[in-house]
């Protein structure tokens, strides 16, 4: 699709997911970032979200974490343009960072089953922990390879997008303690 | 999804990430004069992500690359910052007798005068002397 061609809302989906993995890339790349910088780009990232929510339903913000939750239908949505055609698959920074490191995968499934049913593990401490957000972008890649069919829904099982609004909502729980 | 959905077009929503975003960047690059430089180039590139978008809706707006800013019309400008309704996206507020402005997004921030006292009440309680929202 060309870029002349957009609504509003394809330039919104575009620039968002350009603009928060911008951010992210800053994270993983730059060593010490001060507070203050630290928090100036998770507010850009909570703006953008908070952009994006006034249009595509499914999307969680998540306090504290830095990070946001989305359903697959979400997921689907944002990654789609008017016209039908895919943007590149969202948050295509996580998806470079989890795919070259296989392991994580099957971290992520670890962490949440015990997540599921250890509700002490959805400390405030592991909310706020890199490990946390590397979980929870592990599981929108699950989520973003089943959509696509590049993973068997067998293989994977119909868990995975219940159990992430259900550790959505554990989080948001853990803050509000 | 939001309970104020309806007031947003997508073009609105666009707008307020856009204004939001720029000043958060300035507070960024206000906070932490020491950026790398590479840092400073990735946010530039944010930048100018969000001019090319702008510049998609608003005719008149451009990315001048020589000088890595945004040039906007004045007519591009003052669409920029006002919503589809007609209300404004932006103002800025003074901030007690601080000689500081507050940055406001009415639409989302609720009314003035609450939002600088609720501004001013955080920094009496952190000791902050700048402006920040």
């Amino acid at each position: 699709m060309l870029e002349t061609d957009y609504t509003p809302l394809d330039s919104l989906k575009v620039v968002s997911d350009t603009v928060i993995a911008t951010t992210r890339n800053i994270r993983e790349t730059t060593p010490l970032l001060s507070e203050a910088t630290e928090a100036g780009l998770e507010a850009i990232d909570h703006a953008m979200t908070t952009a994006l929510q006034h249009h595509v339903a499914g999307i969680q913000w998540l306090p504290g974490t830095g990070s946001r939750m989305l359903t697959l239908a979400a997921l689907m949505e944002l990654g789609t343009l008017s016209d039908g055609s895919e943007i590149d698959g969202p948050d295509e920074p996580s998806v470079r960072a989890v795919e070259s490191h296989p392991s994580l995968f099957e971290t992520a499934i670890q962490r949440l089953r015990s997540a599921d049913t250890e509700p002490a593990m959805a400390s405030t401490a592991d909310v706020t922990s890199l490990s946390m957000r590397s979980t929870l972008d592990g599981l929108m890649l699950l989520a973003w390879h089943r959509a696509r069919g590049d993973v068997s829904p067998e293989a994977l099982g119909a868990w995975v997008d219940t159990l992430a609004l259900s550790v959505a909502h554990r989080v948001m729980g853990g803050e509000a303690a | 999804m939001s309970t104020d959905t309806l007031m947003y077009t997508p073009l609105d929503s666009l707008k307020e990430a856009a204004a939001r975003t720029t000043e958060l960047i300035d507070m960024v690059r206000h906070d932490s004069p020491s950026l790398l430089p590479t840092t400073s180039a990735i946010l530039e590139n944010i930048e100018m992500h969000l001019a090319d978008a702008l510049g998609r809706h608003i005719p008149g707006i451009t990315w001048d690359r020589a000088l890595a800013m945004r040039r906007s019309t004045p007519e591009a400008r003052a669409a920029t910052y006002v919503f589809d309704d007609g209300s404004p996206v932006i103002c800025w507020l003074p901030l007690n007798d601080t000689g500081s402005e507050l940055t406001h997004f009415p639409r989302s921030n609720g009314d003035a005068a609450e939002h600088v006292a609720r501004i001013a009440a955080l920094h009496a309680r952190d000791g902050d002397s700048d402006a920040r929202d």
